[in-house]
């Protein structure tokens, strides 16, 4: 299958910030792709890139289109949401049904429609009565609704309690997510969304500096606690980080193989957490946000 | 097309002083019709330095010519309301989307800016007017069954006479006006809107200052005036144009003229139609096409949320 997404040498400066510098991936059709970095590291541009939302340097393809010139064609493939605050506050619900349904021709009103009766959500609202949780609700029942190939979510649960952040996360997996579809998600609360994703990219300064299939992360990254007795032993063996925790060192190991490093003491496979941890402050990479 | 008119629905949700000034203004004419005060002491009615009053007979065209005035001034503040609410509207058409970050929800949509910025003209210089257009007509015409109502029985009475020549006539000039106004004035109406794409706050300021500083430095600098001309030629212009010919039509009555006579040119004089002949509004035209060329850029590339 050709990917969903290709992007090849990006560049996007603002001043003298390389907000992507120099950045190719590939996403394949049916995956679900966690970007993760910290605050400023070019998820967001990134984001805006492949949407069509902002100019930058550098090849790109999105279903098949390039964004800069045919934002809106790209926009019947293509879902987003950016955050909680982007629906604006006069808009009544029904209008946001009727203005989809009115331009958007993948828009199943009824599909939009059943969504919202299994919640508080009433018709007659405005988004500025509605709450946080609930202008979530609403956006999501629009997406939901349309038969689009890429969702793309940037902080899509910001500022939401962890019901609503669940149930949102649940929806998606349930009633959006298939084979055939493709999602990138944004978040800083990375331990929330780590059981869903399918690959991990995280990226940095600019840079990606991961990107990964979830389930080659058992095969290439170990985590290992050692003793003060064992650490110099560690320590040749390149830990890509390591942390001092009452006097017992957690290494982090990329690329050495499980038999290498068995005699160091228990193996066991990062979390998305502790790798995103392990992989931002590492000195090479410059201190994390 | 469908998609054309569900944008234009959203300029009516989210500006909804567009179709409700108007309406409330009718209903504030209609109710001045209805409860002001009626006196018929030393009751008189003079245009345009002809007086009519009680002790006088009226002939039938004397009342056409009453009716026709009548109902076109009866219109006027609708109008005016409508001149406000469109200039705010433009002030705010491409900023209030970027203020409250919507603008990112409207973008996932497949809807290109080019249509966005484009509903947004339409709305300003076809859509309202002709609403307005329509309010007004239906509002002029309860305000006279209502005033005739009112009257019937005092002496105002016979001054007072529907004539469905003359009502259509008024309308049809007023349209006609109303359209060849949005297109006189749609340079206005793009450098707005091109204001408002580009500002980050307070548009209405970055809408009036450069002419104002441009004025001024033309004036420090070189000692003339020309800026200031060709801004103001461009305000009024529409205005004088119509004035062009009250000369004549001010003196009322001709020898030998018959009422109905003096009322049809008068109508003609104010039919603004001769414009789309002169080149000025053309250029005009043109202009504002460039400058919501540059709204829709700068929508585009726009990027500060």
């Amino acid at each position: 299958m050709s990917p969903i997404i290709s992007a090849r040498s990006l560049v996007k400066n603002y001043g003298e910030t390389h907000a992507l510098d120099n950045v190719s991936f590939e996403v394949e059709p049916g995956r679900i792709v966690g970007l993760i970095g910290p605050n400023g590291a070019g998820k967001t541009t990134a984001l805006k890139a492949l949407l069509g939302l902002t100019p930058f340097k550098g090849d790109m393809q999105v279903a098949g289109r390039d964004p800069r010139v045919a934002r809106d064609e790209l926009m019947r493939d293509v879902c987003f949401i950016a955050d909680v605050a982007v629906l604006p506050k006069w808009l009544r619900v029904t209008q946001a049904l009727d203005f989809v349904e009115g331009v958007h021709p993948k828009f199943h009103r009824a599909r939009a429609e059943e969504f919202l009766q299994k919640t508080d959500i009433k018709m007659k609202s405005r988004v500025r009565e509605l709450s946080k949780g609930m202008v979530t609700q609403l956006h999501l029942a629009l997406i939901l609704a349309i038969d689009a190939k890429l969702l793309v979510l940037d902080e899509p649960t910001l500022g939401l309690d962890l019901l609503y952040r669940r149930a949102f996360y649940d929806t998606l997996l349930n009633d959006y997510f298939n084979e055939e579809r493709t999602i990138i998600i944004t978040t800083h609360q990375v331990e929330e969304i780590e059981n869903l994703l399918t690959d991990v990219m995280f990226i940095n300064h600019g840079k990606i500096v991961l990107n990964c299939a979830v389930d080659a992360l058992p095969a290439r990254f170990h985590q290992v606690v050692v003793g003060p007795d064992k650490l110099a032993a560690a320590r040749a063996l390149n830990p890509i980080h390591e942390r001092e925790v009452f006097g017992r060192y957690g290494m982090t190991f990329d690329g050495r193989p499980a038999a290498e490093l068995e005699s160091l003491g228990e193996l066991r496979t990062p979390s998305i957490a502790d790798l995103f941890v392990a992989m931002m402050s590492k000195p090479a990479q410059g201190a994390a946000a | 097309m469908k998609q054309f008119m569900t944008l234009i629905r959203r300029e009516f949700w989210e500006h909804r002083g567009l179709w409700m000034a108007p309406l409330i203004a009718a209903g504030f004419l209609i109710a001045a019709v209805a409860l002001s005060g009626l006196s018929s002491n030393g009751f008189k009615i003079s245009i345009d330095d002809q007086h009519f009053n009680f002790a006088q007979a009226i002939t039938q065209d004397q009342k056409a010519k009453l009716f026709g005035v009548g109902i076109a001034a009866l219109g006027l503040p609708i109008l005016i309301t409508m001149v406000v609410v469109v200039f705010f509207y433009l002030a705010d058409a491409m900023y209030g989307e970027r203020k409250d970050r919507s603008i990112l929800f409207w973008k996932s949509m497949p809807v290109s800016d080019s249509a966005t910025v484009w509903s947004k003209v339409a709305t300003a210089l076809a859509v309202v007017p002709v609403y307005t257009w329509v309010v007004g007509m239906l509002t002029v015409t309860l305000g006279f069954l209502i005033g005739s109502i009112r009257v019937s029985g005092t002496p105002i009475e016979k001054f007072v006479a529907w004539d469905t020549g003359i009502w259509f006539q008024v309308q049809a000039i007023a349209l006609a006006n109303m359209l060849v106004a949005s297109l006189w004035y749609a340079p206005v109406a793009g450098y707005m809107l091109a204001v408002s794409a580009w500002a980050r706050r307070s548009v209405l300021m970055w809408i009036t200052l450069p002419p104002v500083i441009l004025v001024w430095l033309e004036e420090i600098i070189f000692k003339t005036k020309h800026i200031a001309v060709f801004i103001g030629n461009r305000l009024t212009g529409f205005f004088e144009f119509l004035g062009r010919d009250s000369g004549p039509a001010q003196k009322g009555l001709e020898k030998g003229q018959t009422e109905m006579q003096w009322l049809s040119e008068r109508m003609d004089a104010i039919s603004a139609v001769d414009l789309l002949g002169r080149i000025e509004l053309w250029a005009g035209v043109l202009v504002a096409v460039g400058l919501v060329f540059v709204a829709v850029r700068m929508r585009r590339y726009r990027d500060d949320t």
